[in-house]
């Protein structure tokens, strides 16, 4: 046998839909009345048919309903087949009105659909901003790569007009000219992965022995350099959970940072320690070199944002340090006077 | 011929340099943004190559600021730039010419010898 199916069937089944299934008319007044509103988003605001039955546009809202609101309906009414979006608060909400005309072809009616978009618009202009920062950094990266693009060319240039140059006293300067661009720009290179690894990475939290991965970097820092004598001072026994592949980048750019602009102390100081703040507990690295102004305190951590041009650097190191951290849910900051050192504080968390 | 070379970039700093010795020219190079005027007054350089983008550097500025001196005001200022976007304001900020980084040598030289205005970029 065949089940009728009455509107109390029906409105039980709009009821589990998470979005809103709505109805309204024109009263003789002009204004638009609300005849039926249900469903999850009706059921979250309050705004279910037994509540609103025969109130009008304006009295839904406190405050009344926008005029951008109110001019959608009307086109609605007019029978514009019109999909719109707006927002209340932080949310956004799509609305799919439908005129229905009766017989004589006269409005009265719109019934129509309201979805929650607001992840769907988040995503958009998550979307938007990243396309925008990779916009910028394509055309930054490519800027600071036609550098050592074009020393190659430069050293190209001269052997192919002179190329007994090569045998000749500068031979040797020309190769090791040559060679140093193309570090330079591998290093560049290498900045640039680093900074898109930051950026998509996931983390893998794992108890990180921070104290034996700073003597590692250090190790490695110091064979890039080893005439400097630097005075090296890691607190001991420093541990934190944190993803470890990532936890090393953040130190090889902190500490080489340290070493970079502390290279021309006589006496060069790093210090790595855990410091108690007002608020918590923190990570510091702090070094004895050149320092920079507070007013750069916050730009340092802005892609290809440089404060000094007498050091090499390609402007990339600490927005990557920033990225990753902020995966971290942690926090970075610096703090520092010119000629006065510099210190770089970190959180791997929320205090 | 004496020309000062200022970039931040060592790269380009020491091959250009190289290669305009090789040419026969006296090269002085600066690698920050400091000090540019007093190097210029040191110097006296017929011909200063210098890139738009240093940190700390507000290139306009620093052309203004050459043009009003009394004694260098009139040195030949070439703009070395990678982005030529930001360059196309050149003379309106008191340069003489725009040179577009990679470069020809024999561009360089033809602008290092012109007395008028050039730029590099336009060339078909």
């Amino acid at each position: 046998m065949q089940k009728t199916v009455s509107s109390d069937d029906i409105l039980d089944v709009v009821r589990i839909l998470p979005d809103v299934l709505f109805r309204c008319y024109k009263g003789d007044d002009g204004k638009i009345y609300w005849s039926l509103n249900e469903g999850g988003l009706a059921e979250e605001f309050g705004l279910t048919t037994d509540k609103i039955q025969g109130l009008s546009l304006d009295e839904l809202f406190p405050g009344g309903a926008s005029p951008e609101l109110h001019d959608h309906f009307e086109r609605a009414f007019r029978g514009e087949r019109h999909i719109f979006t707006n927002e209340m608060g932080d949310r956004h909400f799509r609305h799919f009105p439908q005129a229905i005309p009766d017989d004589d072809g006269h409005i009265k009616e719109v019934v129509g659909y309201i979805a929650d978009v607001t992840d769907l618009v988040e995503t958009q202009r998550a979307l938007a901003r990243a396309n925008r920062e990779l916009d910028a950094f394509v055309h930054a990266a490519s800027h600071d790569l036609k550098n050592p693009l074009a020393a190659m060319k430069n050293l190209v240039e001269l052997l192919r007009k002179k190329p007994d140059a090569l045998t000749g006293p500068k031979g040797e300067e020309i190769i090791g000219r040559m060679s140093n661009t193309i570090r330079n720009m591998n290093d560049m290179i290498f900045d640039y992965l680093q900074l898109s690894r930051a950026r998509n990475a996931k983390i893998e939290r794992d108890t990180v022995d921070l104290t034996a991965l700073a003597h590692d970097v250090i190790q490695d820092l110091e064979s890039d350099d080893g005439s400097l004598e630097v005075d090296w001072q890691i607190q001991d026994g420093l541990t934190d959970d944190a993803d470890p592949g990532l936890m090393r980048m953040i130190l090889q750019n902190l500490l080489g940072n340290a070493l970079k602009y502390s290279s021309r102390q006589e006496r060069p100081q790093i210090r790595f320690h855990r410091v108690q703040l007002e608020d918590g507990p923190a990570y510091c690295i702090e070094d004895n070199g050149v320092g920079f102004s507070m007013d750069d305190a916050e730009p340092i951590f802005e892609v290809f944002h440089r404060v000094h041009d007498d050091f090499p650097g390609t402007g990339v190191g600490l927005s990557t340090v920033r990225r990753i951290i902020e995966h971290h849910e942690g926090t970075v900051w610096a703090e520092s006077q010119p000629g006065e050192g510099a210190k770089f504080y970190f959180r791997l968390g929320p205090v | 011929m004496k020309v000062l070379i200022v970039d931040d970039n060592h790269d380009i700093v020491e091959s250009t340099k190289m290669l305009l010795e090789m040419e026969g020219f006296e090269v002085v190079t600066l690698t920050t943004s400091q000090e540019i005027l007093d190097t210029i007054r040191g110097e006296d350089p017929d011909v200063v190559l210098q890139d738009i983008s240093m940190p700390g550097l507000d290139l306009p500025q620093l052309l203004q600021a050459l043009r009003s001196q009394e004694d260098i005001g009139d040195t030949r200022v070439l703009l070395f730039t990678a982005n030529l976007g930001d360059a196309d304001r050149w003379q309106e900020w008191g340069a003489d010419g725009l040179v577009a980084k990679p470069f020809e040598m024999d561009d360089l030289l033809a602008a290092i010898a012109s007395s008028g205005p050039v730029d590099t970029s336009k060339k078909d």
